[in-house]
């Protein structure tokens, strides 16, 4: 019987979850909560229920690892498994909310957590491992991902301390979503104007290879607060200068240097998969290409390009989850985006704030991640699909 | 054809081709072959524009090469490289149809071109059509990179060990392919490899280079014949003589036989005898006019019709086919331990017989002036 390593780590997991407490009670938002085991708080049936798509997954395990479909079926129950949890946390959320004073506050607690994350490390490995079955495979992907989403928004989980955060600043919590997602995407796009004509650049400019890729470099090695905080200077006095600046909207603070910096930062992946991706075409191809009368340009536009691109988007991937993330500490310097919540929340030590900014950072860069890679999946050349063909 | 007219390509202060004149007449394949670097590759890539000499004229078909836009130029000479360079993300016949869609061709005249020339390379256009080129193996691979170069019917080859990158099996499957195609479409070939026995078989005329210049300019019999200077005799080998032996054909050097049924035994014997005394062997033929068996007439001198003086053939394989080289000859008489040999078409009728003389005649026009 071949071990499934990953399966059973992640199962390990999960059941050592069970041992966790499973929802934390406090007073209020800033006190300490008392733990609850989930053997309290649920009754006997919802344990049931919690614990028999691991039941499941433990038989898979033991059963059908050989079948070509194990990782299908693992992927399906995995994601059952996320949505289990966080079923019976809402409504034992609502169960230890009655009575309390409405100020005070439930929250998931390690245990529930890790039941999501072992969930995650087999929806993950499933996806992985379901090669075979692409692009079904992403459905494996999103699917528990989409269906929380949707129990969200039915307010199901309305009780939980996270959700009553985002309760008291709704409209806000949209704002910073939709800063957050133009500040990344613009970052990302403008990346994409400068780098990739910087990679094609340092491709057919031996001697402009080095200081491109050095100047690249060393900016991702530039903490990101740091990065930020030295825009600062320079574009208050050019904003104190320049009144036309001044009119647009660009100041010292706020999203003009928080833009400048995503972008800075969102260069390499981009540049040097650009970079790479004509570097690693096979000369053979060049030099037949030349030898049958190609110029510059159409071997740019049927050869080069065609060839380049499943490399370069898988740069735009890397890049927009980068951006993704960086853009949290950008509310540091007033630009807006999930980082707002995040530092408030460290301003004031309530934990779920902090969460509200966290995990929608998160599930955006997860999100974006998978369809990256749907899309670089979708937009490879059929000639190319076999691993490795263009590679020498 | 192709007219190099002192050539020099430098680079730095080395001269890769110095002061080079070449004339590939129409027609004709001419392989250059040497020591690494002695400049052949570079040859070539003069010939395209692929590379600039700093000196002399290059000529294509009368015209200077110089007054064409490269890529024009390009797109009317075939180009096949040792590793072929097929597009990965294009099917095979997009392959094959890239250049003459740079010309500009209708597309149902490029698609008949690409079945006629898939058919022409062996391959059978249902099947290869919409392969791409990670599905083909090497042997496949350069017989479409042959197709493509040949997709626009251009005057002139160009071929940079073609070949090389395949194993012997394929190579040698891959050659027959080429000379049968030569016959057929006649191109005025420049074709380069380091394989001296691919040179000997597939070249009307050899160049031996060395240093970037031509050594001998000559057919292979002459080369391996008379080499000129010591370099070209060490080049060519010491076997040169064995390898001369696989430019004569059989059919060429093959003498008349004589052959007889069984019915006609032995009185067709006598009649033969008495007109051409000299006579040694007779074959044995059945209705058809199958080789059956042989009859050594000094046996049948010595001990008459009556004792058993023929051989039966029994081995199928036994004797030459018509398409053999005087080098399968040799090898044949060796191991079968004999002198003659017949030589049958492909129903195993006899059509000629050649002796191990013959070959000693073929053989003794190599010279040796360099002791070994």
């Amino acid at each position: 019987m071949k071990v499934e390593k990953v399966s059973l780590g992640g199962i390990g997991i999960g059941l050592l979850s069970l041992g966790f407490p499973f929802l934390t009670l406090k007073p209020n938002r800033l006190a300490q909560g008392s733990a609850f085991s989930l053997w309290n708080v649920l009754p006997p049936v919802e344990i049931f229920v919690l614990l028999l798509p691991w039941i499941v997954l433990i038989a898979l395990v033991l059963i059908i690892s050989e079948r070509p479909f194990y990782p299908l079926l693992v992927g399906v129950v995995a994601n059952v498994a996320v949505l289990t949890v966080f079923l019976l946390v809402g409504r034992s959320a609502e169960r230890l909310m009655i009575g309390q004073e409405p100020f005070a506050r439930v929250s998931m607690s390690f245990g529930s957590w890790g039941l999501v994350g072992a969930s995650d490390i087999l929806i993950i490995d499933a996806f992985q491992k379901a090669r075979a079955y692409r692009p079904g495979r992403f459905l494996i992907a999103f699917s528990g991902l989409l269906a929380v989403l949707l129990l969200l928004s039915t307010g199901y989980l309305k009780e939980l301390s996270i959700l009553k955060e985002y309760a008291v600043r709704k409209d806000r919590f949209l704002l910073e979503l939709g800063k957050h997602v133009t500040l990344s995407g613009v970052a990302v796009l403008l990346a994409v104007v400068i780098g990739t004509p910087l990679g094609v650049l340092a491709f057919r400019r031996r001697l402009l290879e080095r200081p491109i890729f050095f100047v690249v470099n060393s900016i991702q090695t530039i903490p990101s607060l740091a990065l930020f905080g030295i825009m600062i200077a320079p574009l208050s006095v050019l904003s104190y200068k320049v009144p036309f600046l001044r009119e647009m909207g660009v100041k010292g603070i706020g999203s003009t240097p928080a833009l400048i910096a995503l972008t800075l930062y969102a260069l390499l992946p981009i540049t040097r998969n650009t970079y790479t991706s004509l570097k690693v075409i096979d000369p053979a191809i060049l030099d037949s290409a030349k030898g049958m009368g190609m110029n510059r340009l159409e071997l740019l536009l049927t050869i080069q390009l065609p060839l380049s691109i499943p490399i370069i988007l898988s740069g735009i991937r890397v890049s927009m989850v980068q951006a993704i993330g960086n853009t949290t500490v950008a509310a540091l310097i007033g630009a807006g985006g999930f980082g707002v919540f995040v530092f408030q929340g460290l301003g004031q030590a309530a934990f779920d704030l902090i969460l509200l900014g966290t995990i929608p950072v998160i599930v955006l860069a997860i999100f974006t991640d998978k369809i990256m890679q749907l899309l670089v999946t979708l937009l490879t050349p059929e000639g190319l699909k076999k691993a490795g063909e263009i590679l020498r | 054809m192709i007219e190099l007219r002192s050539v020099t390509k430098k680079y730095g202060d080395q001269a890769a081709v110095m002061d080079l004149t070449l004339t590939v007449s129409e027609g004709e394949v001419c392989i250059l072959i040497g020591p690494s670097g002695c400049g052949k590759s570079t040859t070539i890539k003069l010939v395209n524009r692929m590379l600039e000499p700093e000196s002399g004229e290059i000529f294509v078909n009368g015209r200077n090469v110089r007054g064409f836009k490269p890529e024009f130029l390009r797109r009317r000479i075939g180009y096949v490289i040792q590793y072929v360079g097929l597009f990965p993300h294009m099917t095979v016949s997009d392959n094959i149809a890239v250049v003459p869609k740079l010309l500009s061709w209708e597309k149902g005249r490029i698609s008949n071109r690409v079945d006629e020339l898939l058919h022409m390379v062996g391959l059978r256009p249902e099947t290869y059509r919409h392969k791409y080129p990670h599905e083909l193996s090497g042997g496949e691979a350069q017989r479409i990179g042959v197709a493509r170069a040949l997709a626009s019917d251009p005057p002139v080859l160009l071929m940079d060990e073609p070949f090389g990158a395949v194993d012997p099996l394929n190579r040698e499957s891959l050659q027959a392919e080429f000379m049968k195609i030569q016959k057929e479409l006649q191109k005025t070939v420049l074709f380069v490899t380091h394989d001296l026995d691919e040179a000997i078989r597939l070249a009307d005329k050899i160049a031996l280079m060395r240093d970037g210049a031509i050594v001998q300019y000559d057919t292979p019999e002459n080369i391996l014949a008379h080499p000129a200077n010591r370099f070209v005799h060490d080049f060519v080998g010491t076997d040169r003589a064995l390898k001369r032996l696989s430019r004569y054909s059989v059919a060429t050097i093959m003498r008349r036989a004589y052959s007889l049924s069984m019915h006609d035994y032995p009185t067709t014997v006598h009649e033969y005898l008495k007109k051409q005394p000299w006579l040694r062997f007779l074959w044995i033929v059945g209705e058809k006019g199958e080789l059956r068996g042989w009859l050594d007439t000094r046996d049948f001198k010595e001990q008459g019709a009556e004792a058993e003086v023929i051989t039966e053939v029994k081995d199928p394989h036994f004797g030459l086919s018509d398409d053999s080289t005087l080098r399968d000859a040799l090898s044949r008489m060796l191991a079968e331990g004999v002198k003659v040999l017949p030589v049958l078409d492909r129903e195993r009728r006899v059509v000629g017989e050649i002796s191990l003389k013959d070959i000693e005649r073929v053989t003794e026009e190599v010279t040796e002036r360099w002791s070994e």
